[in-house]
């Protein structure tokens, strides 16, 4: 059995904030959201 | 015993999942922690947003315009009047109405909403949106005659001002009715270059617009996934506005109370309206407007869309038990004179603005008595003088600061 392997308690919490890290990264990509509009044309009125 | 029993039948659960299935266990409990998270930010984003309120209403910018959270947080408070209009807002004048009641002098603020091209079918989507936020609250809607008089806005218009968190939040809301929802949808539609930004959006509306039941129980089937959507979008919405406050503005605006003269203020206003356009108007201007004839008015009066989408927006304002006022701007009377459009034809526009406002039960004002009042519109630069003018000058500004201030406080608008 493996150092890690011996103790569960350390390998879940190091899992759990892998998966909190996945999560983080996915936050910082996606999280900001896109308020732009494009450049307005002139109408006419 | 029994409870004991249950109680070591959940223990030996708990004990399989982390022992038999750890990846799992712990991204339940990953997803757990990030969604505590994300909920205690948007708690402080909410408390940040209603601290920042009075500095942040009287403004005019992106975030706002395009999100919500700000919206929201000027429909909660009470000392503030929403205002949505386009173009007008962004007038540099201090009698402009978020600037001028940014110290709520009579006991609120204006907190404008809009920008160049915002017309009522971008309107009713935010306002839609916003939803129950609207009961009983008091908003201003200002309008632009010349919206009224060209067949329609373009795509470019729309997609510049278009919000998808609106849209989103009005058709997987609750707050309106699906009929509502199918003619608005209907008329959204029309603008296709917008839903390429967000597939879901347009298939719910394509479900939505066709009125059939199986696409009704295609529509309600993928409610659930619109709410998922709407769930992300108000959090990249609080998000932004928090980084608007980190980066605009640092503290609160004063508040105090102050005497208004409104006789006076009107008239400093009109001399300063009156000192800016002197000499603007030479005889090669008023040569650029090409005549047209009565019946190419009535007719473009007639069949104007905007006509369609300002009763879409009374509906959704009627459907969320809001209190509107709606503000018309006159018509360019010098303009149209020079283009041969007589006063008594322009009326054709006051009355079908006032039936409609009146079918509705909403107060309007009209200032129909400044056609002609030449120092309450800008007037065009000459490059572009072949269209009307629908911007308002320092005076046209200070009626309107009045009228608001009147309806904030329950009197009768005087225009």
């Amino acid at each position: 059995m493996s150092w890690i392997g011996a103790r569960p308690a350390l390998w879940r919490a190091l899992l759990i904030l892998y998966y909190l890290a996945v999560i983080a990264g996915l936050i910082a990509i996606y999280g900001r959201g896109d308020f732009s509009t494009p450049p307005f044309v002139y109408q006419g009125f | 015993m029994r409870d004991l029993a249950g109680g070591h039948n959940l223990q030996t659960i708990m004990h399989r999942a982390r022992t038999g299935t750890p990846h799992l266990f712990s991204g339940v409990i990953a997803v757990g922690i990030a969604a505590s998270i994300l909920f205690a930010g948007r708690m402080i984003a909410i408390h940040l947003e209603h601290k920042t309120l009075h500095a942040v209403a009287p403004r005019v910018f992106q975030v706002k315009n395009q999100g919500l959270a700000f919206q929201r947080t000027a429909a909660h408070a009470r000392d503030v009047l929403p205002l949505y209009g386009s173009s007008e807002l962004l007038s540099p004048a201090w009698e402009t109405a978020g600037v001028f009641f940014r110290t709520a002098p009579t006991g609120f603020q204006a907190s404008p909403v809009g920008k160049v091209g915002t017309t009522p079918l971008i309107m009713l989507q935010e306002l839609g949106g916003l939803g129950d936020d609207l009961r009983e609250k008091k908003i201003a809607i200002s309008l632009s005659a010349v919206w009224f008089v060209v067949s329609d806005i373009n795509q470019y218009s729309y997609d510049a001002n278009f919000s998808l968190f609106a849209a989103s939040e009005l058709m997987f809301g609750n707050a309106l009715d699906l009929e509502l929802k199918r003619d608005i949808a209907d008329r959204m539609l029309q603008f296709p270059g917008t839903m390429k930004k967000n597939p879901l959006l347009g298939f719910a509306l394509r479900r939505l617009a066709s009125g059939g039941p199986l696409d009704r129980i295609i529509f309600c089937a993928l409610w659930p996934l619109g709410k998922v959507q709407n769930a992300i979008l108000d959090l990249q919405d609080h998000f932004a506005a928090v980084i608007y406050i980190r980066n605009g503005p640092k503290s609160s605006s004063s508040l105090h109370p102050q005497e208004l003269d409104w006789p006076s203020l009107i008239t400093k206003a009109s001399e300063k309206a009156s000192a800016s356009q002197r000499g603007t108007v030479s005889g090669t201007d008023q040569q650029m407007a090409t005549r047209r004839s009565e019946a190419w008015f009535l007719q473009q009066l007639g069949g104007a869309r905007q006509w369609t989408d300002l009763e879409l927006l009374l509906r959704v304002l009627t459907k969320l038990h809001a209190r509107p006022l709606l503000l018309s701007m006159p018509m360019d009377g010098q303009f149209y004179d020079q283009f041969g459009i007589s006063r008594s034809i322009r009326e054709s526009y006051y009355n079908k603005m006032r039936a409609l406002a009146q079918r509705y039960n909403f107060e309007l004002v009209e200032f129909e008595e400044h056609d002609e009042d030449a120092p309450f519109l800008v007037h065009r630069v000459p490059q572009i003088k072949r269209v009307a003018s629908p911007h308002l000058t320092a005076k046209g500004w200070m009626f309107y600061d009045r009228v608001l201030d009147d309806f904030f406080h329950g009197r009768v608008p005087r225009s």
